[in-house]
């Protein structure tokens, strides 16, 4: 199962990845027009963390025992077909076990919806949209996910 | 190879984590699940949710609507099990049937503990531990107007939330000095306490209900121990929960507070395992045998107990004691111990001008404890941290200044996690 792996040596900070994945989720092309102030911003599955100059951009690893999953209340996080770990909104609660035993901090409640947002590694694209926006090459996917 | 019959007694959380494990070794053995509750597998920490209807009996189901047939379980539902015989290898039910096994788990969870309030009466008092009893007591709130919760834990105050989403006047009386003491520090249960005082909750610490009045059976108030008295409608008893046993106690396993089991969740007898909130497994830092009613930890426990009764590999590392709960839109999270023992530290961190706090519990360099209010985004790093037992000494200097990251991790350490 793939995943996405984070170089923090080629990490500038510059949230590109953070951009992409909230326009790719926006469900709008143009990314201008998904950004506009006054429009509703999706959480985006990818959260960049910086410490003076450091940076990281971190999103869900897809574990292949991944916790969230085990822990889940609802069973609302699944494995699908193809091995990526989503979240099906309608069964979510918005309990927060999945933040609770997330080793990545890689999920989040959603401020808007109240129910878990994660990365689903984009189904259907040829690569993820952060992967993609990344200028630097500090995201890669990677074959085996942890 | 033979096939083997397995029996599940219970119909949560670690039993549907063992029909997975089995099913993730064997696609045919037989399993059947024997519960005396009719419904189809569901959340039983959402039961509050169900109470004041914002969830229905489809939005707290477990698994799909299909699960049964799907991993090929025959479910007795509504049965429920009276007695297990060891020797002869089987379950009798309610009316006389007898299900013979060749392994059999003992999911049967928790039951909540009546106070005596020398009550003759019925109606207007309930537990909340079952859908039944949510739906039940969903009813009899929307004709009243005040209710008591005894009990402040987690049940007691997801009640008390719940109850007054519906309207009603609800006071807590809770026996500790403050509520959710067996859930979260100090710090943190002052603020969620805050926060349900200040949604109209009434919370009455140091005191508990001891009697009831009834005018013409009808449910009237309650006196508290300090000679209190509430008017009442309603009054919820949450005062706590204990392994539903019997099942075991009458066949003569060995008992602690809970059925005790080894590392593969197997009891004293042959052929026996038992899972979830009715087992005394293994705690991950302490090392003993500790009874951990956690639906997570269920979860885990029934896996590894499927596992073994399929014949698979792998042992239980132990459970580990977590809460998330969001109350009255304050969200907090614990995880491990709430606060220092000997020869242990703890830093802890409030912001002055909101709800939010954040404290983590070493012993030594090792990650041992955390909790968390109002900020809650990253927590489960902490869960991580605490399960890998990395030297986690930097948290000393993070916690006063923001809530961890991975950032923060010693950079050999990250680069484990994230360049893979």
């Amino acid at each position: 199962m793939p995943a996405i792996a984070a170089d923090e040596e080629y990490c500038m900070g510059c949230r590109l990845c953070e951009i992409a994945c909230m326009a790719q989720r926006s469900g709008i092309s143009d990314l201008a027009k998904a950004l506009r102030p006054g429009r509703p911003r999706p959480q985006p599955g990818t959260r960049v963390e910086t410490e003076g100059v450091r940076a990281v951009s971190i999103s869900c690893r897809h574990c292949q025992q991944a916790p969230c999953l085990l822990a889940c209340l609802t069973g609302a996080m699944q494995r699908t077909q193809d091995g990526r770990v989503v979240v099906d909104r309608d069964r979510c609660a918005g309990c927060g076990t999945c933040v609770l035993v997330c080793p990545y901090g890689a999920v989040a409640i959603s401020p808007e919806r109240k129910v878990a947002s994660k990365c689903d590694l984009c189904p259907g694209w040829e690569q993820p949209a952060c992967v993609a926006a990344c200028p630097n090459r500090a995201l890669r996917v990677v074959e085996e996910s942890p | 190879m033979r096939q083997l019959h397995h029996v599940i007694v219970g119909n949560s959380a670690a039993a549907i984590g063992a029909v997975e494990a089995i099913r993730a070794i064997s696609g045919s053995d037989p399993i059947t699940i024997i519960s005396a509750e009719p419904q189809h597998c569901y959340c039983r920490p959402l039961i509050p949710e169900l109470l004041c209807g914002r969830l229905d009996g489809e939005g707290t189901c477990y698994r799909p609507a299909d699960f049964y047939q799907a991993q090929g379980v025959r479910a007795l539902l509504g049965r429920a099990a009276v007695a297990i015989d060891p020797e002869l290898r089987g379950v009798t039910l309610e009316g006389g049937d007898f299900v013979p096994y060749d392994c059999l788990l003992l999911a049967t969870g928790s039951q909540p503990i009546i106070p005596d309030l020398a009550d003759q009466g019925s109606g207007g008092i309930s537990t909340l531990n079952s859908a039944a009893d949510a739906l039940a007591l969903g009813r009899a709130a929307r004709q009243a107007r005040w209710a008591v919760v005894a009990g402040g834990g987690l049940v007691g105050m997801k009640a008390a939330e719940a109850l007054h989403r519906l309207g009603l006047q609800v006071t807590v009386v809770e026996l500790a000095p403050r509520i959710l003491a067996s859930a979260f520090d100090l710090g943190a249960s002052s603020l969620l306490a805050r926060q349900a005082q200040e949604a109209g909750v009434r919370i009455i610490t140091d005191n508990s209900v001891v009697a009831v009045q009834r005018r013409s059976h009808v449910l009237q108030s309650v006196r508290l121990a300090d000679s209190t008295e509430l008017p009442a409608d309603l009054l919820v008893l949450a005062v706590g929960v204990r392994p539903q046993a019997d099942l075991a106690a009458a066949a003569g396993l060995a008992m602690d507070r809970g059925i005790l089991v080894d590392s593969r969740m197997q009891t004293s007898a042959p052929a026996v395992w038992a899972a979830g909130d009715v087992a005394q497994g293994l705690d991950f830092l302490s090392g003993e045998r500790r009874v951990l009613p956690l639906w997570p930890v269920a979860h885990a426990q029934g896996r590894v107990a499927g596992t073994a009764m399929a014949g698979g590999p792998g042992a239980y590392a132990g459970g580990l004691s977590m809460n998330s709960l969001t109350l009255f839109g304050l969200s907090a999270m614990s995880v491990g111990r709430l606060g220092a023992e000997a020869g242990e530290t703890e830093v802890a961190y409030a912001e002055p001008s909101r709800p939010a706090y954040r404290k983590v519990v070493l012993s030594g360099e090792r990650l041992v404890g955390a909790v968390a209010v109002g900020e809650v985004d990253r927590f489960g790093i902490l869960t991580g941290l605490i399960l890998e037992q990395h030297p986690c000494g930097f948290l000393r200097d993070i916690i006063p200044r923001q809530s961890p990251g991975l950032l923060h991790l010693p950079h050999k350490q990250r680069e484990e996690k994230l360049k893979k």
